[in-house]
């Protein structure tokens, strides 16, 4: 199962999508850093020392990813906690056997193979690295020998593999060193905002959980490998996010939030802007709590750009990740459908990690170079609604032999392909205006008393795999009823569900309102930052179904400080 | 660790208890702060007013907040790896819904979970803390109703075999018990463990190593409904040296130096940490070339460190009074039954250990000692007093330790609570009739003699599972918490050799009532206890573990296996270390 949790979508942008292919980050560093450089000499001391034994590796990489942390929490007005923490973590990839053959190769009928090492890693001393990448690299050495020994019985054992492309692709080395960028967070001054930021929250005595944090990391990664890649890159990433949450009278909870998310300090939003949304919050809030409930239901609906974001994500991302048209347990949705058309005409599908902003707002899932040491680039996946292309790691795959720069993972994992940043562009797009009494025509020509309209989501999963139903699920937390009049009413209670290939068929047209959806997917490499950035979307069927409800009952006793009820009093 | 070796104790308890005592209400104002306020008021709305329908109120309600300050660092050969600098306020409700004799709490479902504690305003905004006490009250509540409801369920139908309470009474205390604010200076603390760790550099035959400086400031504040309230500091700061090598034959090898303390001029100055950590290499260089030991039982001396670290794991375990949770489901409640129920239950009034030892439990001890006794506090976790408790007499078992949980024959509280759960505080082992060091390692000889034995064993380092937590790398062979980091064989002519890659395969706490002889000095030691009652208190809530001090005297036992830990051997290093020069 992959999801996405949320982090907020940003401001719907009235524009069309414009990519602005800035690379992040700051100046190259002028000489060579002593802790690749401290690496690459143990990286190369150890192929030569292994190159010797009966079963040498032939490929190994080193991984070390820094990442300094300032956070900050508040809620109701107060600080609840902050800290600053800073960490170093190793990564290991070493195959031994061949690109054809290697000790990565899944073995059927096991759980599916993990070689990252994950250790502390000292940096900014030579011996002391080096004799970590040393003690690590021969366990990861012994390891891998035994594994080659268990995936070649295993090869032999079982059928032929239907997909025989084999286990890793050559790459071109590359060279790229940037300073490492600093934290800028004043915490003081983070401190007093997130007081600022939810001490409106106190004037609402239905709001039970309000609150606001400042999530500011800078990941720094050196990375070197026997190919010749010497990289070293510095992203910073500032998150503020304001949520809030309270509870139906039925028991269900019903959360708000709002996420913000810049690649500097400045790039986040003027307090204003933020004590807006904090209103906003509120009033949705109260307005969820008297809202109606939604029975199952399908039928034409409108997406809003995040919610589009999201679903395009879930849906059709994760199936186009190269190795789930490979591994034989994944459905292989799209394996055979290259050259065929899976959307709309008028609809291309592009990642593109190298983008960094749209319409003024930062693109989390950019960066510069991928886990395995493949320069970022732009991927036409689909093209006029015809696929053209899949998310390749450096695992190849029938008809696409190399990476496309997407082997992507968080810290001991083994990269595998996954999303970067999402862009769906619309060949004749469609005012929000036209959107609407489109919709309003698809619920009169199908007989509904209703459509519905979702604006906001708070993320979702969805299953690639055979054992279970190829699903997926989209939890939206801001949904409107369209009556036929064209009048809307807030409703709560469902999740948007359904299969892939279906779900595309009924896509009808994409609006000019483009948003973006900012998040942390989660799959079996880890989870890594990505984006999505979406027009809205009409289509013509949807289906929703109940979402789960907590059976807790709201607080017993009136928040502390408020007029007493009569139940306290008792 | 670092301690020393002391006299043996001529009386323990009463007196350093009253010193400790004199303590309290040195600062009473200090019970009307504005959290503790808050902590107040909103428990007397509790309950005078929270009430679900016509279920039933809460009969107790406890609240215990924690306000907790870290700066810490990890570091290795002189470079940073990790640091962590923060602060937080956590709160943990102690809801009792029924009666003291049958309530919510002691019942663990297959389909529970923890709640946990919930994060507090760190600042003296009344108004939010309240708002936060409020919200978290309500949750305890309810959760208490629906396991209840859910224990009387479960036990309509059994007959339970021995009828305990849930909770004791005990009477309503009041104090303060501050203790100098601890400097969280972030830099001083990666200053120190970059330093520390240079001692490792230049030797490539420590495979790994790693040092860690934790500076904790800890305050608990505590109301309950029965009128009691106190404030308590928990300063504490350790440095944690641990390294990993390899011995010529592949066994993983461990050794590791800590130091903990309540101040920072109470810690080991630098060069004394640098010399323990000397010792430590040297000792992990013999051991790479000493030879392993296959198999041997007999007479075998645990000395210093190795005496407490096995009174700790073995012994100290099996002196917390603990019931076994009421469960839902047979299986897991048969799990719970067999995994946790302690033995020692049922041996009150028996000899459990030696009649040469006694043991008391003394949270009271004079903390400021040379070593420190760091188990040390004026209160406990449920509001009752410290108190020294006889555990064994003579070697015979007298009681357990406990808190307002009852255990079958435990009805009522030591003192004990620790957290979320019982636990030691200081637990002094007290000789009668010690031996000299040489009249003890004369009596070894003299066992084996009477064997006709080639040779006895002498343990001076254990493994310690507070210190495995911290090593870097992979499991085996050290990684055995029972495993014997420094042992020698001791021959009849006196000379000894040093042994490698050797356990305790069976050792429980039975063997403790075949220790023949005992040293007349003792050794303080610190450490963390894991009881089953602090397993189970883990599995319910994440609590950290909290330090017990161990003072024992060496301890003669007559009959122990020692062996070459189970499965197999690694292979020494394929690739050759960076630094080593290779011929």
């Amino acid at each position: 199962m992959v999801s996405s949790t949320p982090r907020a979508p940003a401001l719907p942008l009235r524009a069309t999508v414009l990519v602005a292919a800035i690379v992040v980050g700051m100046a190259p560093a002028a000489a060579a850093d002593v802790t690749l450089k401290a690496m690459a000499r143990e990286l190369d001391r150890s192929m030569r020392a292994l190159a010797d034994r009966p079963t040498p590796p032939y490929y190994l990489s080193y991984e070390i990813v820094e990442d300094r942390v300032v956070s900050v929490k508040g809620a109701f007005g107060s600080l609840t906690r902050w800290s600053e923490t800073a960490s170093r973590t190793l990564d290991i990839d070493l195959r031994v056997g061949d690109y054809n053959l290697d000790n990565t190769h899944p073995v059927r009928g096991a759980r599916p193979f993990q070689s990252a090492s994950l250790d502390v890693a000292p940096v900014g001393n030579d011996e002391a690295l080096r004799s970590v990448l040393w003690y690590w690299t021969d366990k990861r050495y012994k390891q891998a020998l035994e594994r080659l020994t268990v995936v070649k019985t295993n090869v032999k054992v079982n059928v032929k593999e239907e997909d025989t492309t084999g286990d890793f692709s050559p790459a071109k080395a590359e060279k790229f060193e940037e300073r490492r960028v600093p934290l800028e967070v004043d915490r003081a001054a983070w401190e007093e905002k997130v007081r600022a930021y939810t001490a409106p929250f106190q004037a609402t005595p239905h709001v039970y959980g309000g609150s606001a944090s400042l999530l500011a990391n800078v990941e720094t990664r050196w990375y070197v490998n026997s190919d010749g890649s010497r990289i070293k890159v510095s992203q910073p990433y500032y998150r503020l996010t304001v949520s809030a949450s309270t509870k139906a009278e039925d028991g269900m909870n019903l959360p708000r939030f709002q996420e913000w998310f810049a690649f500097t300090p400045a790039g986040l939003p003027a307090d204003s802007e933020v004590l807006t949304a904090v209103a906003k919050i509120t009033a949705d809030l109260a307005a969820l709590r008297a809202a109606p409930l939604v029975d199952p239901y399908t039928g034409p609906a409108i997406l809003s750009g995040a919610a589009s974001g999201v679903f395009f994500h879930e849906i059709l991302g994760h199936r186009l990740e190269g190795h789930r048209q490979k591994l034989v347990d994944e459905s292989q949705t799209f394996k055979r459908m290259v050259g065929e058309s899976v959307l709309p005409e008028a609809f291309s599908v592009i990642f593109d990690p190298t983008a960094t902003r749209v319409g003024g707002v930062d693109l989390m899932g950019a960066y510069r170079y991928d886990n395995q040491g493949v320069k970022a680039r732009r991927v036409p996946v689909i093209e006029r609604g015809v696929l053209a292309n899949f998310l390749m790691s450096r695992m190849p795959i029938k008809g696409f032999a190399r990476s496309n720069g997407h082997g992507r993972k968080n810290v001991g994992h083994l990269p595998v392909a996954r999303q970067s940043n999402l862009l769906v562009e619309v060949a004749n797009p469609v005012p929000r205006a036209e959107l609407e009494a489109r919709l309003l025509a698809m619920i009169e020509a199908q007989g509904k008393s209703f459509g519905l309209y979702f604006e906001d989501i708070q993320g979702g999963f969805t299953t690639t795999r055979r054992l279970m139903p190829n699903a997926f699920n989209v939890n939206p937390v801001l949904v409107y009823r369209m009556y036929r009049d064209g009048a809307k009413e807030l409703v709560r209670g469902v999740d948007l569900i359904g299969t892939p290939l279906t779900a595309f068929s009924k896509i009808v047209a994409g609006g000019t309102e483009v948003a973006v959806f900012n998040g942390i997917c989660g799959a079996e490499s880890g989870s890594v930052p990505v984006a999505a950035v979406s027009p809205a979307l009409l289509v013509s069927q949807i289906e929703v179904q109940k979402k789960g409800k907590s059976q807790d009952r709201a607080p017993i006793l009136a928040p502390p400080g408020a007029t007493p009820r009569a139940e306290d009093r008792s | 660790m670092i301690a020393g070796r002391r006299k043996r104790r001529a009386a323990v308890g009463g007196c350093v208890a009253a010193c400790m005592l004199a303590a309290l209400g040195a600062n009473g104002q200090e019970t009307r702060s504005v959290l503790m306020k808050a902590l107040a008021d909103e428990l007397e709305r509790t309950m005078a007013h929270l009430r679900l329908g016509n279920a039933e109120p809460p009969y107790f309600v406890a609240y215990r907040v924690v306000d907790s300050a870290v700066a810490s660092a990890w570091a290795s050969m002189g470079a940073t790896i990790q640091t962590d600098h923060r602060a937080n306020r956590w709160l943990a409700v102690d809801m009792r819904v029924g009666s003291p004799t049958l309530d919510n709490t002691g019942f663990v479902s297959r389909g529970w979970w923890s709640r946990g504690a919930r994060g507090l305003p760190i600042g003296d905004d009344y108004l939010q803390l309240r708002r936060a006490i409020w919200l978290a009250t309500d949750g305890a509540y309810k959760n208490a109703l629906d396991q209840l409801a859910r224990k009387r369920a479960a036990l309509q139908n059994k007959t339970q075999a021995e009828q305990v309470a849930d909770f004791s009474a005990a009477a309503p205390f009041r104090g303060v018990a501050r203790q100098p604010a601890l400097a969280l200076d972030a830099r001083r603390v990666r200053d120190l463990a970059e330093q520390v760790s240079r001692a490792v550099q230049g030797k490539p035959r420590i495979h790994l190593s790693a040092v860690e400086v934790r500076a904790t400031q800890s305050t608990v504040s505590y109301v309950n409904s029965e009128g009691s309230s106190f404030v308590r500091d928990e300063p504490l700061v350790s440095v944690h040296v641990v390294a990993r090598t390899q011995a010529e034959g592949g066994s993983e090898l461990v050794d590791f130096v800590h130091a903990d303390a309540r101040a920072w001029n109470q810690l080991p100055s630098r060069r004394e940490l640098l010399l323990e950590v000397e010792r430590m290499l040297d000792r992990l260089a013999r051991r790479r070339l000493a030879v392993a030991l296959t198999r041997y039982a007999g007479p075998v001396l645990f000395e210093g460190q190795a005496a407490a670290e096995l009174v700790a794991q073995v012994l100290a375990p099996r002196l917390v009074g603990f019931r076994v949770p009421v469960s839902d489901s047979d299986s897991f409640g048969r799990f719970l039954a067999d995994e946790f129920r302690n033995p020692f239950l049922d041996k009150i009034g028996a000899r459990v250990l030696a009649r040469s030892l006694s043991v008391v439990d003394d949270p009271a001890a004079k903390a400021e000692t040379e070593p420190p006794f760091l188990g040390s506090y004026v209160v406990d976790d449920d509001g009752v007093p410290a108190q020294p408790t006889p555990l064994i007499q003579n070697g015979i078992l007298k009681t357990l330790l406990t808190s307002r949980a009852p255990a079958p024959g435990l009805p009522k509280s030591t003192g004990n609570r620790r957290g979320d759960a019982a636990a030691p505080s200081n637990l002094l082992i007290v000789p009668r009739g010690g031996l000299s060091d040489d009249a003890l390692r004369a009596e070894l000889l003299s066992l084996v003699s009477e064997r006709e034995g080639e040779f006895g064993v002498v343990v001076r380092r254990m493994a310690s599972p507070r210190m495995l937590a911290k090593v870097p790398g992979s499991y085996g062979g050290d990684d055995d918490s029972r495993s014997l980091t420094l042992a020698y064989k001791v021959f009849p002519d006196g000379a000894e050799e040093l042994i490698v890659d050797a356990v305790l395969p069976d050792f429980d706490e039975r063997h403790f009532r075949d220790v023949v002889a005992v040293s007349a000095t003792t050794h303080r030691y610190h450490t963390a206890v894991r009881s089953p009652a602090a397993v189970i208190a883990r599995l319910l809530r994440d609590e950290s573990d909290k330090l017990t001090t161990i003072d024992t005297p060496s301890l003669l036992f007559e009959d122990v296996t020692v062996r070459h830990p189970p499965g197999s051997i690694p292979q020494p290093p394929v690739l050759p270390h960076p630094l080593e020069v290779r011929p």
